[in-house]
Formats: structure tokens, sequence, C-alpha cells
């Protein structure tokens, strides 16, 4: 190719190919990561492409081609997409990487197209394209199909670097992954609520007849047909149908858009090669930073120092790292959640035993209690091992986890206990707010022990949020923590059956109250001194749950 | 003779087949500047991370101001300042709420954290980021914030990996005035660093590792005269010579005769 540096591209497509086969020879880990991804993805693909495939064949004009535009201008969306929240989809080069060296930019955007056929997302739509390629190649459309699909496939890879380039300081920006985390996995935590809501507006609002009148009349691809990939269908569907003139104006308004756009890469290429940034908006200039002191509420200044400071510490350090906020904003959305589950399912009748109300609250503090108690030495993250060579006690270190841990696991029990009088009636309620204290006593307590004895490597790379960490805990630290840890709070919890029998089973409310009160007293009574074994046992095991926690070297 | 502030006697570590470190024994008297030297790889870091009680040896005691870094890590640890290889920050704390944290887990009044947060964050030249969360920082402001936090309890012995490396010059004076203040007032320094230049300098004793073992200790006059080299040669001679690098590398030097020719420059 004239103007292309081959032994360049040669070695660049070299090194693609090296990456993607140590992939697999590599951890085993990555090769069961990628054997998952396939798992998950490639039936669920496969699914679509032969649904589509079937699409294609048998249904009569003009869905055939409002199909096959849904598919491809679908396929571009992702692609432009996805680099905003779940990361680059073709990662084959890194282009940052090769700024050091010799390499023009027309060779970086040949070596990344050509990278791309090495990536799993490609694999991915191949079924995609090879549904289209069976079903429309029969039809006098065979040209456009051949000419077509490349381009479409170079579509999806340059809208998805123009996004990467052009958009790649703030999506690599700590703050926009921090937001996207906690973002995404609230949508995905209220996806069966939002369904359901958005089912019963339709139900209530929109006219059944009028709905389906509008979807056997639409025509989706008269708008998708103006979108980079839509105009490739509308020259398939005007090529199969014999107006060669109209499929191939279609065809190379797509191949124009594809030059602009092309064109577009290559200036954010080069404003990256030459060192300007690219950037919406103008740049926020440095502000001064005012020095604050540390906010603390009139509650923590009740916990006598040191304790008071390494509570503090714990709380900001839940709140900011964004996959355990999750787990505090989750704490007070899934009891709505699983209320809207209730009331939208279809089992509500309209009458509402509020007796029970003070069960759910037990049975649901087990929730933020293993949210925010387990693996609690794992979160640590580097810092473990600047705690593991300071001197304080390590008593105090579980005291300082074990009421942070208490506290944000209690905070949505007290938060719905005031708004679940309105439904329930105060004795059964008021028992089950002390259980559910006790129960999160107790189960802390197991949890604190637990993540001595079974700790296992988390997950704290905001670039790479819903990835599987490096290294894994291992069978025993698993199957302690999914099964030996409920074992043992029910255990540990068993005193609490006997309030729960007296006010649920005997209805004898006063006495279940008295003893429900005492429970509390009990589960944190547990907790604190858990601590002391759970501090005894960190003493010895240091360096070793350090080696377990420690991310993989040499990567 | 001073007392001891760092004993290591036949330390030990062994990953799977691979010796890393090799029965190593050293002492470093109180108020010492200890430079300890090795190419990479050669089990620097592994060294100091048993001798503060990150990882557990093999084999071998190890000894801090007297007490036994495994049989009573805690006051072992009362002892110790240590600036590690890995920095081992809070990434999501800012630098004075990690410095303050530090000061706190050392068992500091909240008063001294709170005075002394301030003067090393001015002294660091942090203040202006002081509120910034430190995974939003550089390379050379989380040295300095993992710095300020190490020597916040003015530590008895002090051991730091790579000090100065990623830091600008400004902080780099600024730490070596540190480093000399503490030593004056009795603090033992263990100091691991590739620039051979500044250990000259500042080190009062120098030891060599090189594949897990201990090759060479001493003063610099001591190490010249195990080497045999003349009173001018500098640590970077010795310490090639100890390794046994110094004639592998002029002979591969030697064969890099592509590097003469260049186009257009003149010999």
């Amino acid at each position: 190719m004239m103007g292309i540096n081959t032994a360049q591209q040669r070695t660049l497509f070299g090194l693609r190919s090296r990456l993607l086969w140590r992939q697999f020879t590599g951890e085993k880990g990555r090769i069961i990561s990628a054997l998952i991804v396939l798992l998950i993805f490639g039936p669920m693909v496969l699914g679509i492409s032969i649904a589509s495939a079937v699409g294609y064949i048998q249904l009569e004009a003009p869905w055939p081609a409002q199909i096959l535009g849904g598919v491809l201008v679908l396929l571009w969306v992702v692609w432009a997409v996805a680099p905003v929240f779940l990361g680059p989809i073709n990662v084959s080069i890194d282009v940052s990487r090769l700024l050091v060296y010799p390499v023009t930019r027309r060779d970086m955007a040949t070596a990344v197209l050509f990278g791309t056929l090495l990536d799993y997302p490609t694999f991915l739509v191949l079924p995609l394209f090879a549904a289209i390629v069976a079903s429309w190649m029969w039809s006098l459309a065979w040209p456009f199909v051949l000419l077509g699909l490349p381009i479409a496939y170079l579509h999806m890879v340059i809208i998805g670097q123009i996004v990467m380039v052009g958009a790649g300081s703030i999506l690599n920006s700590r703050r926009f992954r921090d937001l996207s985390i906690v973002v995404f996995s609230i949508l995905g935590a209220s996806c069966y609520f939002i369904s359901q809501g958005v089912t019963r507006v339709l139900e209530e609002f929109v006219d059944l007849e009028s709905a389906e009148t509008f979807l056997l009349t639409w025509r989706p691809l008269d708008q998708l047909q103006w979108l980079p990939t839509g105009s490739i269908a509308r020259a398939i569907e005007q090529g199969a149908a014999g107006n060669f003139g109209l499929a191939t104006a279609w065809l190379g308004y797509s191949l124009l858009l594809l030059v602009g756009l092309g064109y577009v890469w290559l200036v954010l290429l080069d404003r990256l090669i030459t060192g300007q940034t690219f950037s919406f908006g103008q740049a926020d200039a440095p502000k001064a930073a005012k020095p604050k002191r540390a906010r603390r509420s009139f509650k923590l200044k009740l916990l006598p120092e040191p304790l008071q400071s390494i509570v503090l510490k714990e709380i900001i350090l839940t709140w900011r790292i964004p996959q355990r906020r999750i787990g505090m904003i989750q704490a007070f959305l899934l009891p709505v959640i699983f209320s809207g589950i209730y009331l939208f399912s279809g089992e509500f009748d309209g009458e509402f035993n509020g007796r029970w109300v003070g069960l759910f609250l037990i049975g649901y503090s087990y929730i933020p209690t293993l949210g925010f108690g387990s693996n609690t030495l794992a979160w640590e993250g580097q810092g473990l091992a600047m705690l593991f060579l300071t001197p304080a006690s390590r008593r105090l270190i579980f005291q300082a986890k074990t009421v942070t841990s208490i506290l944000l696991a209690a905070l949505p029990i007290a938060f719905f206990t005031p708004l679940l009088f309105f439904i329930s009636p105060p004795l059964p309620l008021l028992t089950g707010f002390f259980l559910a204290l006790g129960f999160i006593g107790v189960g802390t307590a197991v949890v604190m022990l637990f993540s001595v004895w079974f700790p296992y490597p988390v997950n704290m790379d905001p670039k790479r949020p819903f990835a599987q960490p490096e290294r894994r805990g291992g069978f025993i630290p698993t199957l302690m923590n999914v099964i030996g840890t409920p074992l043992l709070t029910g255990l540990l919890g068993i005193p609490l059956a006997l309030p729960i029998a007296l006010v649920w089973w005997f209805e004898w409310a006063w006495p279940g109250l008295i003893l429900a009160v005492i429970c509390a007293v009990y589960g944190l009574g547990v907790a604190w001194v858990m601590c002391g074994p759970a501090a005894e046992q960190l003493l010895k095991r240091e360096p070793e749950i350090l080696d377990a926690l420690r991310a993989p070297e040499g990567d | 003779m001073k007392p001891i502030a760092i004993e290591a006697k036949g330390l030990k570590k062994q990953f799977d087949k691979k010796v890393a470190v090799h029965d190593l024994s050293l002492t470093v008297e109180q108020g010492e500047f200890f430079g300890f030297l090795g190419p990479n790889g050669a089990g620097k870091s592994t060294t100091i991370k048993m001798l503060v009680g990150l990882l557990r040896p093999s084999a071998g005691t190890a000894t801090i101001s007297g007490f036994d870094v495994w049989q009573e890590p805690l006051k072992a640890k009362a002892q110790l300042g240590v600036l590690p290889e890995g920095l081992n920050l809070y990434e999501r704390l800012n630098a004075r709420e990690f410095i303050r944290f530090a000061g706190t887990m050392y068992g500091l009044e909240k008063r001294d954290v709170d005075q002394r947060t301030e003067e090393l964050l001015a002294l660091m030249d942090l203040e202006d980021a002081a509120e910034k969360l430190i995974v939003d920082y550089s390379q050379g402001m989380r040295k300095k914030t993992a710095l300020a936090a190490a020597i916040i309890h003015a530590p008895r012995v002090l051991f730091l990996d790579e000090p100065f490396e990623g830091i600008d010059a400004i902080s780099v004076r600024a730490i070596r005035q540190v480093l000399d203040r503490l030593r004056s007032s009795g603090t033992t320094i263990f100091f691991s660093s590739h620039i051979l230049e500044v250990v000259q300098r500042l080190c009062t004793r120098i030891a060599v590792i090189n594949e897990g073992e201990l090759v060479a200790a001493g003063t610099m006059a001591e190490l010249r005269q195990k080497a045999q080299s003349d009173p001018d040669s500098t640590l970077e001679d010795l310490f090639l010579k100890a390794v046994g690098a110094e004639e592998k590398q002029n002979t591969q030097i030697g064969e890099l005769s592509w590097l003469d020719g260049l186009p257009g420059a003149s010999a």
C-alpha cells in the first residue's frame, strides 16, 4: 500500500497477535474470564444472529430491511457508547503508547484497524455478519453486502476510536469512572423495578390497540438510514429490489460519512500526537485548595480518640471507594426495590399484614452487614501494608471496623423503621428493630473474624470496575465465606430465635420486645468481644494476609 | 559502642525454589545513615520487608532497637518509620487525611497530629494539593505524602526505599535537610537507592547485596580498602566491582560499535 510502512504494520500486527495469544497462555484466571465472556455473550450473539437470519428470510418486506438496519445501527451505537461506560471495545493497540516512536498517524490508524481483527468483540460480531451474508448474498444485493459489511465494520471501529481519542481525558478521569460505576450498578439493581414500572405505566396510560397499529406501521429505517450503518442497510435493501442506482447512492453516502469520520479521527489522532489534548469546553482552572478541618459529626465525637479517627477514616473510605459506595446507596434502595417488586408482582391484593414487617427487618439486616463487614481487610487496598507497619493496637483496629460496619448496616434499618410505623403495629416492629441490631452485631462478629482467616482479593481498579480481581481467593476462602459465614452467624444467632418465637408465634409482644432488647445487647456484645480473637489472629497472620491480598507482580 | 538499632541474623527468604535472600546478617548502630545497595532483583526490598515485619523470613531473626520484629511486633513497629517500595497509600484519602491518620496510628496526641501534619504538608510543598485524593497525585507527590506519614512520629529507625525517585530538586533538598536533622537527633536511617552519588554523600556506612547475599559492607574507606581500589574511586566503581558487573559491562559496551558511527556526527 502506498505510504504505509509495511514492516511497522507487520510488527504491530505481530504484537497484537502475541498479546492475544498470551491471554490464553498466561494466567489461568484470564482464560476463565475469556471463556465466561464467550459463554455468556456467545450464545446471546448466536441467538440474535439466528433470530435475525430467520427474520431476513421468513418475514415479508419491509421487515427484513428494517431488522437489518436495526442490527447494523445497534452495533454502531454499542461501539460508540461502550467506551464511555465500560471502557474501550477495541483495545487492539493503545495509540498513546506508540507516540514515542516515529510512527505516522496513517500507520497508527492502519495498525488499529488491522489490530481490531484480533479483538474479542470482533469475534462476537462475526455471527451477526455471517447471518447477513447467509441471508442476503443470494439476492441481487450481493455486491452491496460484500462492500457494505466492511464499510459498516470500519464505521464501528472508527466511531469507537473517535470517542476514545476525542474524549479520552474525560473517559479516563477518575471522577467519571467513579460516577459510571455507581450509576451502572444502581441502574442494574433497579432494572426489575424500572421495567415493572414502565410496564405498569404502559398498561395504565397507553392504548394497546393504537400502540399495535403504530408498531405495525413503524418504519425505523426511515430515520436510521441517515446514520452511517443505517444507510448500508438501505443500500442492501435497494440492491435486493434491483434499484442499483439508489443502492449505489446510499452506499456512496455511507462511504462519504466514513471518509468524513475517518478524517475527524485522524485530526484527533494528530492532536494526540502533537500533545494538544481534546476536551469538551474549557479546562477547569486549578483551584487553590482551602485547608479544611476534618468534619466530624456530633455522634462520632462521642467515641474516644483514636477510635474516632479510625472510624472516620473507615467511613470516608467506604464512601469514596465507588465499589463500596454502591453498597451504601443500595442499602437504602433495596428495600424500596423489594417493596416495588412485591407491589407490582400481582401478589399484593391490597391487604397487608404489617405484623411481619419486623421479621423483614431482621432478614434484611444481613445484607448490609455482609456488604460493609465482609473481607474488610481487603478493602484497605494498598493502605493495608501501611496499617500493618503501625504499632496501633490490632484490637483497636477491629473495634473501629466493627463500630463502622455496625453503624453503616444499622443506618438503613434506623431510617426505615420510623417509616414502617405507618404500616406495622409498633411492638412487633420495635422487636424486629432490636433483633436486627442484634443480628447485625452477630453477623459483624463473624465477618470480622473471617476477614482475618479467609481474606480474598477484591477489585478496586476504577478503570476496570466490573472485572474480576487479578488474583482469586482460592477454594477454601470462597467456600468459607459463602457457606461458613451464614452457618456461624446462624449458630451465634440462635438466642435471637426466642423473641422471634414469642412475638410472631405465641404473640407475647411485651416479653418478646424485652428479650429483643437483651438480644441486641448480646449481638453487639458478641461483635465487641470478637474483636479480641480477630486482633490476635491478625497479629499472627499479617504477612500471610498481605500475601493473600497482594496484586500479581509483573503485570 | 553505640546501641544497636537494626540487627539481622541469618535472614533467609525462599520463594518456592528461588532463594531471594540467603543467610543475611548485618548490624546498624543507632544514629547511623546506612546505605543498602544492590542491582535490580538482588533482594533489597525483600530484606527490608523482612526487617520491618511485612514478610515472614524462612529463617533467621530481625530486631529493631532490641525488639524482635516477630516476637514483639508492635513494640518493634513503634520504633519504625517506613517508606516502602510500593508506597502503600490509602488512595482514596487526601494527603492531609492520610498523614493525620498515620499520626493517630502511631499514637500521637491529636494536637500534635494536627500541628505536625500542617508542618509536613508545608515542607513537602503539598499544601495546595492537600485536599485532592491521593489517587489523583503524581508519583512525586505520592512519595512525599508517604514520606511525611513515615516521619510524623519522629521514628527512632527510618527505612527508606528509593526516597528520591520521581521527586523534584526542590523537594529533594527539603527531604535531605529533614533526613540530616533526623540523623543529628539520633534517628537511624536505613537507606536504599540506586542514585549512588546521593548514597555516597549521605551515608556513613554502606552494604551491598547481590543475588541475595551480602557481598560488601563498611564505610567508604573500608570498602575501598577491601576492594583494593584507589582512594579516589567512587561508590559507583566500588559497587560495580562488588557485584561483578564492571568487567562484564565493559566487554558488552565494547561490542556496541554501531553506536560510534552515527550519521552526520563528527568523531
